[in-house]
């Protein structure tokens, strides 16, 4: 085997393994991201709800209403 | 498992609601993410499986993570230890994972079943989903992100049982019994509705209906 050859099998074998750990890389950061967006809107939209449960907890009882 | 760990990891953010969720879906994955750093490294690595997914292994890597997370003084040290650990019985139902260091693998390995691991995963997800609905208001409008969340992971691990399916050119092998016993033939006569029930419910492939065929014959 040329030394050619050898530099074309070795790239290949690079690429090849390249392409493996993206796909795993993916693969693992991809449900990262998705629950972190979600749990992220999710804190937004509740956060003015539990300012006014805050804000109403601390009235005077008889001006809950 | 795929979408389940995450969905695992969802359902124990209502146990520490300060814990950042992304930490908790990475310590989830935990022995996945040792398993790609190892990888990474130069040269050829067989037999990573032990050093990331085996008892011990997941027993190390689960408190290196609380400790690293106690010593940031981070809140949850013990929610991301048992995320982490949870990852081996989850593992258990879809892959084979190694128990100690070597030995046979054990496990359900519903990959092998790709429509089994997505009903299984789908399950999971929707129960976890539920819980981690608990930690917020009930109103319509968090209850879609929520539902979306849920059919994103569901989707996701779609894909994978499709990717699944197309590439993994192997049949259902579950590992918690030996593989060379057979149920005794006497039995098999007695109960020939259970036989035929197998045989129509076994993954299929050519291997397994082949074995199960020349079981049932066996046994006539």
């Amino acid at each position: 085997m040329s030394a050619i050859e050898r530099l074309v099998d070795f790239i290949a074998a690079q690429y090849r393994w390249g392409l493996h750990s993206i796909k795993l890389f993916a693969a693992l950061i991809a449900p990262v991201l998705v629950v972190w967006l979600a749990d992220w809107r999710l804190r937004a939209l509740a956060r003015p709800i539990e300012e006014e449960e805050a804000r109403i907890a601390q009235l005077p009882r008889t001006r809950r209403r | 498992m795929y979408a389940g760990h995450a969905a695992i990891a969802l359902a124990l953010k209502r146990r520490e609601p300060r814990l950042p969720i992304a930490l908790l879906v990475i310590a989830a994955f935990g022995p996945d993410w040792a398993e790609l750093l190892l990888m990474s490294l130069p040269g050829k690595h067989p037999g990573t499986a032990v050093l990331t997914h085996s008892i011990p292994a997941v027993l190390i890597g689960a408190s290196l993570a609380a400790a690293l997370m106690a010593a940031m003084r981070l809140p949850g040290a013990k929610i991301v230890f048992i995320a982490w650990l949870l990852h081996w019985p989850a593992d258990l139902l879809t892959g084979r994972k190694p128990m100690l260091f070597g030995g046979r693998l054990i496990g359900l390995d519903l990959y092998g079943a790709p429509v089994a691991d997505f009903v299984l995963e789908s399950v999971v997800v929707v129960i976890c989903c539920a819980l981690y609905a608990r930690a917020f208001p009930s109103r319509g409008d968090l209850r879609r992100v929520i539902v979306i969340l849920g059919a994103a992971l569901i989707a996701m691990q779609a894909a994978v049982d499709v990717a699944l399916s197309v590439m993994r050119n192997s049949e259902w092998t579950p590992s918690f019994a030996v593989v060379e016993r057979r149920s005794h033939p006497r039995t098999l006569r007695a109960h020939g509705l259970t036989v035929a029930a197998c045989l129509h419910f076994a993954p299929r492939t050519h291997d397994t209906r082949e074995r199960w065929r020349w079981t049932v014959h066996e046994a006539s």
